[in-house]
């Protein structure tokens, strides 16, 4: 029992874009590795198509390939080295150096805030303890730590960037 | 079996800034008078959606949207009428037969599993729940009322 409304969503989806670019739409958060069929799917398009642009995506670093025993298929995912680059380079044309260095701090602080308010060390860490954390508070707290690990990574990029471009001495 | 009162209305996974986003410009393509603004350009939470008027008689209204690297999600219109309605994914285990996609309705965004209905826009990706989500809006906006807000299948 499909909606009008969803039916109407999915065919100007699929108006507006090539297959390249929902595959690429797709893919490009595909955090657990899924299949050529799965990702066809959700891409409205047919497997021989995504199989192809997976293929070239792979080869360009955009996703990272895994063979699966169990299902004797090949899985994509996305990139996660590609993803951490691509955030880095977000950060860094959005906000000065002294500004991150702040910023960073200020979520480590807050990442703080939540173990002493918790009581533990991470937010797999009560999952694994059977607490009865706010869940709430477990999912702002993931986010945090997702979002300090990338700002993280776009200051030692910064840093290294700006070492390498330092004339050398004498 | 869990409490409805202290059922968690929590998203698994973690907020996805990019997929923030990406709901922001699909929205802001379909409904050039809207405007979306992160609450924090580092730390994401929350994309609030500024409509440029509310469904008839309210102002100013908004939809908030949070999204998750798991596509759960709550998509929240509210606006200076005090009127609140949701369409979101996560899940819901107090409901029976437990299910991922609700809505909750008009006019205060009820919880409580006799006022609930299954949403309409049972959909995970991104890129279609934003076209349903403003297709709905453009639907509710028109009408100047919320009956089709989570419209349902027409008996034959």
């Amino acid at each position: 029992m499909t909606e009008e409304v969803l039916r109407e969503a999915v065919s100007d989806w699929v108006e507006e874009t090539t297959p390249r670019e929902r595959i690429h739409s797709v893919i490009e958060r595909t955090y657990d590795a899924a299949s050529a069929d799965e990702i066809a799917e959700q891409a409205e398009t047919t497997s021989k198509t995504a199989r192809k642009h997976l293929a070239e995506l792979s080869r360009e670093g955009f996703v990272t390939e895994t063979s699966d025993s169990d299902r004797q298929a090949t899985l994509y995912k996305r990139s996660s080295t590609s993803l951490v680059l691509e955030e880095a380079a977000r950060i860094n044309d959005s906000i000065s150096k002294p500004e991150l260095v702040d910023r960073i701090t200020e979520m480590e602080a807050e990442i703080k805030k939540y173990r002493e308010q918790t009581g533990v060390d991470s937010p797999e860490d009560a999952a694994l303890q059977d607490t009865s954390v706010d869940k709430e508070l477990l999912f702002e707290w993931r986010g945090t730590a997702r979002n300090l690990r990338f700002a993280k990574a776009a200051l030692a990029i910064s840093q290294a960037e700006h070492a390498v471009e330092q004339p050398h001495a004498g | 079996m869990t409490d409805p009162r202290t059922e968690s209305h929590a998203l698994r996974g973690a907020p996805d800034g990019k997929a923030l986003r990406r709901f922001r410009e699909i929205f802001e393509t379909q409904e050039p008078l809207a405007c979306g603004e992160l609450d924090d350009a580092l730390n994401p939470q929350t994309l609030a959606l500024h409509l440029s008027d509310g469904v008839g008689p309210a102002e100013t209204a908004r939809i908030d949207v949070r999204w998750s690297t798991t596509d759960d999600y709550n998509v929240h219109y509210t606006d200076s009428s005090g009127v609140d309605l949701r369409w979101d994914r996560h899940p819901h285990e107090y409901f029976s037969p437990p299910a991922e996609f609700y809505f909750h309705p008009p006019p205060a965004a009820a919880s409580t599993p006799t006022d609930v209905e299954p949403s309409c826009i049972d959909e995970n990706r991104i890129d279609i729940v934003a076209r349903a989500v403003h297709k709905l809006w453009r639907t509710i906006y028109e009408e100047h009322s919320f009956s089709d807000a989570n419209t349902a299948e027409n008996p034959p």
